[in-house]
């Protein structure tokens, strides 16, 4: 019952936002144009960076500074329960936007993708974990930040000269959780693609973890 | 046993002033109101005793457990000031998110967001959101969420503040109500009036301890006389207030607590010894202003006779 509470009030906390509202059209509105018949590739990237944008601003209002956050506190709630409900609530809005973002590519002539599919599903709930354990320490705007860039950034794969795996190998963002790395494995990358972004979430279960057992209240 | 104790407890938060020693015991069913000017330690006490700040020196406790342990938190309800409730959501749906981490069921849960919007007086506010309530609302609603989590305490601070005498009145009852049912409640505020109806004990915090401890029931036996001293006798002002302890200035003259066996006919009779004259004189129940004016001319400790 203590999660179910938790799932429905980041629900709520996620659909009566006006920014998470916005962006959900917007990323429904991008999703209907990367299923129009073209090249496949940017189909997917699009779909997987519009995905990307809404879970990062989804995932940035259940542990929001102020009475998002302290409310785990007031109902004593322990952060297994507030870190995996929470997720869940912010996913649910994410999940339909994908949801339909793969159904309707057959109405356009498109083979009907399940691997993408679970492969926006699975990016979607690593970058909403991201973000959510950025939230308490960074503030709402700048973990959002951030997962919009690990969003955005990830559209560089289209581009072959700039692609993060070929001209950026020492560079810092290739660490972050890029839309790029879901792509890669959705295009046969294996394994250590998805255990790099399962490492990403397991950090953000950490940071909320570690936000809720903080010495002082902020 | 106590269900709030607090012992020299010191807690500097941020290199503040804070809390210096202060030293406090609640029983169940009591209701401590804690006074004290702005700054003076009253929310942070009340941090501590929720287990939101760890003092650095002393012991607090709540049933004898420290304050941060989740079974502590589980039976202590605080109301933070302002409220932090999400704007997003109604009363019922915050009330039952509340309710939902400690009821037995899901029956249980609806008895209990009954049970507390009912206490709480939040009638047709129920289903609107949180957003468009004004300010004694919200209070009143915190106050509700507080009572669902708070089985053994009650930790309130300013729950009164915005609000007109008729809401005033019923966040009193409400108070009072939950602290016949057994839970031990700590009312900041600097609503003397009211804090002095619903009270049982009042703690006076000065510069972050505690200058004066009194039972209402010591403050309603106790009585103040109040010499207005007009022209020549109005010099001789500065040596009563010397000559009798917790005597402060009034507008046109003194107030003598008169505690310790002190009648109105000594302090008369020591006026014509000294030959100050005295234009009018009347005794009068002492207040709660007494006692705050009092602990600001003697903090850290006032007497404030006999307990």
């Amino acid at each position: 019952m203590a999660g179910k509470a938790e799932v429905v009030l980041a629900l709520h906390l996620v659909t009566r936002h006006r920014a998470a509202r916005l962006t959900a059209l917007a990323a429904a509105a991008a999703t209907g144009v990367a299923a129009v018949p073209g090249n496949d590739q940017a189909s997917r990237a699009l779909i997987l960076a519009a995905v990307g944008t809404l879970a990062a601003v989804a995932a940035s209002r259940p542990l929001a500074a102020g009475a998002p956050f302290l409310s785990a506190r007031v109902a004593v709630a322990t952060w297994r329960v507030v870190f995996v409900g929470r997720l869940i609530g912010a996913l649910l809005p994410v999940l339909v936007v994908a949801g339909l973002a793969v159904v309707t590519r057959p109405v356009f002539g498109r083979a009907l993708d399940l691997a993408l599919l679970f492969a926006t599903a699975t990016y979607g709930c690593v970058l909403a974990a991201v973000v959510m354990g950025l939230t308490p320490r960074l503030g709402a705007s700048a973990a959002t930040m951030v997962g919009l860039v690990c969003a955005g950034v990830g559209l560089l794969a289209l581009a072959p000269d700039v692609a993060p795996q070929s001209g950026a190998g020492g560079f810092a963002w290739y660490v972050l959780p890029l839309s790029w790395r879901a792509l890669d494995a959705l295009n046969g990358g294996g394994v250590a693609d998805i255990a790099f972004l399962a490492l990403w979430a397991l950090l953000g279960a950490l940071l909320v973890a570690g936000a809720l057992h903080t010495k002082e209240v902020p | 046993m106590s269900v709030l104790v607090c012992q020299g407890v010191v807690c500097r938060p941020g290199g503040r002033q804070g809390l210096t020693g202060v030293s406090l015991a609640v029983d169940p069913g009591e209701i401590v109101g804690l006074v004290g000017p702005a700054g003076s330690g009253k929310s942070l006490l009340l941090q501590v005793l929720a287990g939101d700040l760890e003092p650095s020196g002393g012991v607090a406790a709540v049933n004898g457990g420290s304050p941060r342990s989740v079974r502590s938190r589980c039976v202590v309800g605080f109301v933070r000031s302002p409220p932090l409730i999400p704007p997003e959501v109604t009363a019922v749906e915050w009330l039952g998110y509340v309710a939902a981490h400690t009821a037995l069921g899901p029956a249980d849960r609806t008895r209990r967001v009954q049970w507390a919007l009912e206490i709480a007086g939040m009638g047709p506010l129920a289903t609107h959101r949180v957003a468009g309530y004004g300010e004694s609302a919200v209070r009143r609603l915190a106050l509700a969420a507080a009572a669902i989590t708070g089985r053994d305490a009650l930790l309130l601070d300013d729950p009164l503040a915005g609000a007109d005498p008729v809401t005033d009145a019923a966040i009193r009852e409400c108070i009072a109500r939950l602290a016949q049912e057994g839970r031990a409640v700590v009312l900041a505020s600097n609503a003397l009036g009211s804090i002095e109806r619903v009270a049982t004990r009042v703690v006076v915090l000065w510069n972050g301890s505690l200058a004066a401890d009194v039972r209402m029931a010591t403050l309603i036996r106790e009585r103040v006389a109040e010499l207005s001293l007009n022209g020549s006798g109005l010099r001789f002002a500065a040596d009563l207030l010397d000559r009798y302890e917790g005597a402060y200035r009034t507008g046109d003259g003194v107030a003598i607590p008169l505690c310790g066996g002190l009648s109105i006919e000594a302090v008369l009779s020591t006026c014509r010894a000294c030959r100050i004259a005295v234009a009018g004189s009347r005794v009068r129940y002492r207040m709660l202003d007494d006692i705050f004016v009092v602990a600001d001319k003697h903090a850290p400790t006032v007497g404030l006779g006999p307990r």
